[in-house]
């Protein structure tokens, strides 16, 4: 494979995900245990991990949802590491990351234990075994719930069997662009996985981001699993491809036109919000793979789109942002962004 | 369209229920749907969704049980019914019933493949061995193999033995 195909191989798939629910037998779930049983699970938990002569215990910090605040809470949700859901635990909820924040266990969400590993790219071998192995890890020292049949015991029954959940985020603004991805998006499903938003069950998709991931967990090994995300993850990818490559050849000028009309509008700009911003900035980054917008970059693009989502946090409480303030400041950041690498400036931070 | 029940007031709701591999569907107006054996007709999620058309299947098995409540964490029936998610292992074992078409409806299978807990690994390896034997030995009959047929059924029984 040569860089030119890697690297757009890499533009595509965004990020793999793989998370295993687990839950320990002695302890009745989150959602029906008092305060005493969810810090003794946290304990046995957190003991696993730094009480074991793995080189993995040097590497993990432990956190405490209770010890820390809400702009810390909001980086790790924009990070993937913990979900809104722990994020809202009043007690007993804790995470423990890894020094390069790929991995993280989430100690009493919905269940006790959610190892999840999170790498760049398609790498879902990698981030499998990666999570395995802290699963092994684990299990050294606690007793999970777990059934001759139904496997790993979890919550909610939609996580039986594996408890695993393997996804992988494409970026796909050429399909979206051309109205295929209904098209596509529907295949994902006669496939047995299912879409979702960028952050997680119910969300909806922004900035051309789709999550696809396994809908069922039992019955099927987790080799299988495996195997099905990556050969429909790789056949969207290759389509999405194809249809870049066609626009490109095609040089459509109504494609260009919206591809240069976003760009445009980003640059100039006085309120926006998340959503059309997202939306704007996916196009902008299919136009710089399309060689369409030779003085914009790719990483500050992927910066900009890192940083102008919505509070997460208030998100999640249900509390609006205050809209117009926000947009205002959103497109003020975007336009100096964007600007700033067109005068060919290096950002300072 | 009107409620198939009543025959008065407009069908503000569409029942899908699957008995006996048959689909068949029902408009009920709000308070028809009230008063039928669906009685809280705001599905929360998909799951509580699934629990009520499961409970249609097994009406009889489940009403009986409606008083059930799990020992270890004292999840009773109703709030299960409620929330669609387990309290702790027990509840899969005290409210089966419930789970049993619940669990084959999401996941289509009943029996766990893949990793297992250290200490089950050896039960486990040959129950999902006999899994998979039973597949190829259906497939063997489906295509009038039956020496192979015959072989998997001799390598079943002796898994079981």
């Amino acid at each position: 494979m040569n860089i030119q195909t890697k690297r757009r191989l890499v533009d595509i798939a965004v990020s793999t995900r793989v998370r295993l629910a687990r839950n320990l037998k002695s302890k009745p779930f989150p959602n029906r245990a008092d305060e005493e049983a969810l810090k003794s699970v946290c304990k046995d938990v957190s003991e696993a991990i730094f009480e074991s002569n793995s080189y993995i215990a040097e590497e993990f910090k432990f956190i405490d949802m209770n010890a820390i605040g809400d702009s810390e809470k909001e980086r790790l949700m924009a990070a993937h590491l913990i979900s809104p859901n722990l994020a809202l635990r009043s007690h007993g909820a804790a995470v423990m990351v890894n020094k390069n924040e790929q991995i993280s266990i989430l100690v009493n969400e919905e269940d006790h234990i959610r190892i999840q590993c999170i790498l760049p790219g398609l790498a879902l071998e990698d981030a499998f075994e990666t999570a395995n192995k802290i699963d092994d890890l684990i299990e050294s020292s606690v007793e999970y719930a777990f059934d001759d049949e139904w496997g790993y015991l979890t919550a909610c029954p939609t996580n039986l069997g594996t408890g695993a959940r393997m996804s992988v985020m494409l970026h796909l603004p050429a399909l979206t662009l051309t109205n295929n991805i209904d098209k596509m998006l529907h295949t994902v499903t006669r496939c047995g996985l299912t879409i979702r938003g960028i952050y997680g069950e119910g969300t909806e998709s922004m900035g051309d981001l789709y999550q696809i991931s396994n809908q069922k967990s039992l019955g099927v090994k987790e080799e299988e699993i495996l195997l099905s995300v990556k050969s429909v993850a790789r056949g969207i990818i290759k389509r999405e491809r194809e249809v870049r490559e066609d626009l490109v050849e095609k040089n459509d000028i109504a494609i260009q036109d919206k591809i240069m009309r976003a760009y445009g509008t980003l640059l100039y700009a006085q309120k926006i919000e998340a959503k059309e911003a997202m939306h704007l900035l996916s196009v902008a980054k299919l136009g710089v793979d399309m060689d369409l917008l030779p003085e914009a970059n790719i990483e500050t693009i992927d910066k900009v789109i890192g940083n102008i989502y919505p509070s997460l946090l208030r998100y999640a409480k249900g509390i609006p942002d205050e809209a117009n303030i926000v947009d205002i400041r959103r497109a003020e950041y975007i336009r100096r962004m964007l600007r700033k690498n067109d005068c060919g400036m290096q950002e300072v931070k | 369209m009107i409620c198939v029940k009543c025959k008065k007031k407009p069908a503000v709701l569409q029942l899908t229920i699957i008995k006996n591999g048959q689909k068949s569907e029902l408009n009920l107006c709000e308070d028809c749907a009230k008063e039928s054996v669906i009685n809280s007709y705001m599905f929360e999620n998909l799951i509580t969704a699934l629990f009520h058309i499961a409970n249609e299947d097994e009406t009889v098995l489940v009403k009986a049980d409606h008083s059930a409540r799990c020992e270890k964490c004292g999840m009773s029936y109703g709030e299960l019914n409620k929330y669609g998610k387990a309290g702790c292992d027990q509840c899969y074992r005290e409210f089966s019933q419930l789970f049993t078409p619940v669990v084959k409806k999401i996941h289509g299978k009943s029996q766990h493949m893949g990793k297992s807990i250290h200490s089950r690994q050896e039960v486990m390896r040959s129950k999902q061995e006999i899994v998979i034997l039973k597949e190829k030995l259906e497939e063997a009959v489906r295509n009038e193999n039956y020496e192979k047929a015959a072989e998997y059924r001799d390598l079943i029984k002796s898994y079981k033995q």
